[in-house]
């Protein structure tokens, strides 16, 4: 069975080490991760993913433009924001989006209730 | 006409790791329950114990309202942001995470455990400058009266953060009856009973259930028998 790629962009090095960690101790998962948009971009040319998770730190023009581009690339990949930076939702919010449930998963880019 | 949802206490996520026991409301960690995800801003309630000595090594956070209530023994908090401190019953801390930090959490006891209630409620506003607080709470304030431990204000009574939220926590004798009216149009309350019976309308909940209400201005609350109960105010609208 194909893992599923995850794309992990985040600006805190530790807490982005710490989510791929987590995420690649699921044996059905495989993520890779990077700090930098242009990095980022570079990765999704390169490799099909099915999941892109944002975590902390990227302000709301990084946001929209990876958002624009990854969608732009491909209309149906999933981007999901990754709240709380660690273990606690971090399965949750992944499994949540791989069955296209929408509960909890909140992809506003400044507001999450505006 | 209101519309409620109902966690009763047996139906909570169970993850009972030796040195700590944890009940989910919500979907946390390895439970996961696609209908119960959250309850508006509200995305973690956990019910906590943990061994005595043992404790949450150090781990990161980041772009979360984070809120500790000790209901019993001492809790000892380090993070990145050089604070050391011990939490425990009578007292509110509360973290947001914002762009990120790390922290650990350790039973200062080697001998009793620790209970806590463990909140995480979705900021309004994210990649904020990570802050801590912990004031102490007037267990006297809370005797047959609602008293407010959390708001969006700072000079407000409580604990801060960075969400149209409110909490209180109250203490009644069986008989006690109050309206709780709504801060917030669109806000909806989160009920979790601590211990006891209440009726929140005409619902009966007993010890650890938890009951949601929105779509409504204002709940009536009596204590069925003496109860200890949380209040969580949160928005609704996502």
């Amino acid at each position: 069975m194909n893992k599923i790629q995850i794309l992990v962009i985040g600006r805190e090095t530790d807490i982005l080490q710490t989510v791929l960690r987590l995420i690649n101790k699921n044996d059905n998962w495989n993520a890779t991760g990077t700090g930098e948009d242009e990095t980022a971009i570079e990765f999704f040319h390169q490799h099909p993913y099915d999941l892109v998770l944002l975590g902390g730190g990227i302000k709301a023009d990084s946001e929209i433009k990876l958002r624009k581009i990854f969608t732009l690339q491909n209309p149906d990949i999933k981007i999901i924001q990754h709240w709380g930076g660690g273990s606690g939702l971090l399965e949750n919010e992944i499994r949540a989006a791989l069955e296209n449930n929408e509960e909890g998963n909140f992809n506003i880019v400044d507001n999450p209730f505006k | 006409m209101a519309k409620t949802v109902l966690h009763k206490a047996d139906t909570r996520g169970d993850a009972n790791h030796g040195w700590l026991h944890s009940k989910h409301t919500f979907s946390f960690a390895n439970y996961y329950n696609p209908e119960r995800i959250h309850f508006g801003a509200l995305r973690v309630l956990n019910d906590d114990i943990v061994a005595g000595g043992k404790g949450f090594g150090t781990h990161p956070h980041d772009n979360m309202e984070i809120i500790s209530i000790p209901l019993e023994g001492d809790l000892e908090h380090k993070d990145s942001m050089g604070n050391v401190a011990v939490i425990k019953n009578g007292e509110i801390q509360v973290m947001s995470a914002g762009t990120g930090i790390q922290h650990s959490e350790y039973n200062k006891n080697k001998e009793e455990a620790v209970k806590f209630l463990q909140i995480w409620v979705f900021p309004n506003k994210k990649n904020v400058t990570p802050r801590y607080d912990q004031i102490p709470l007037h267990l006297e304030d809370r005797k047959n009266k609602l008293q407010q431990i959390l708001s969006p204000n700072t000079e407000d009574a409580g604990v801060w953060i960075h969400q149209n939220a409110w909490f209180h926590l109250a203490n009644f004798d069986k008989g006690t009856a109050t309206e709780y009216k709504f801060k917030a149009k669109g806000n909806g309350l989160y009920v979790f009973n601590l211990k006891g019976d209440l009726k929140i309308d005409d619902q009966v909940i007993n010890t650890r259930d938890g009951l949601g209400i929105w779509d409504t201005d204002s709940v009536q609350i009596t204590a069925e028998t003496d109860a200890e109960f949380l209040l969580m105010e949160v928005p609704m609208a996502l």
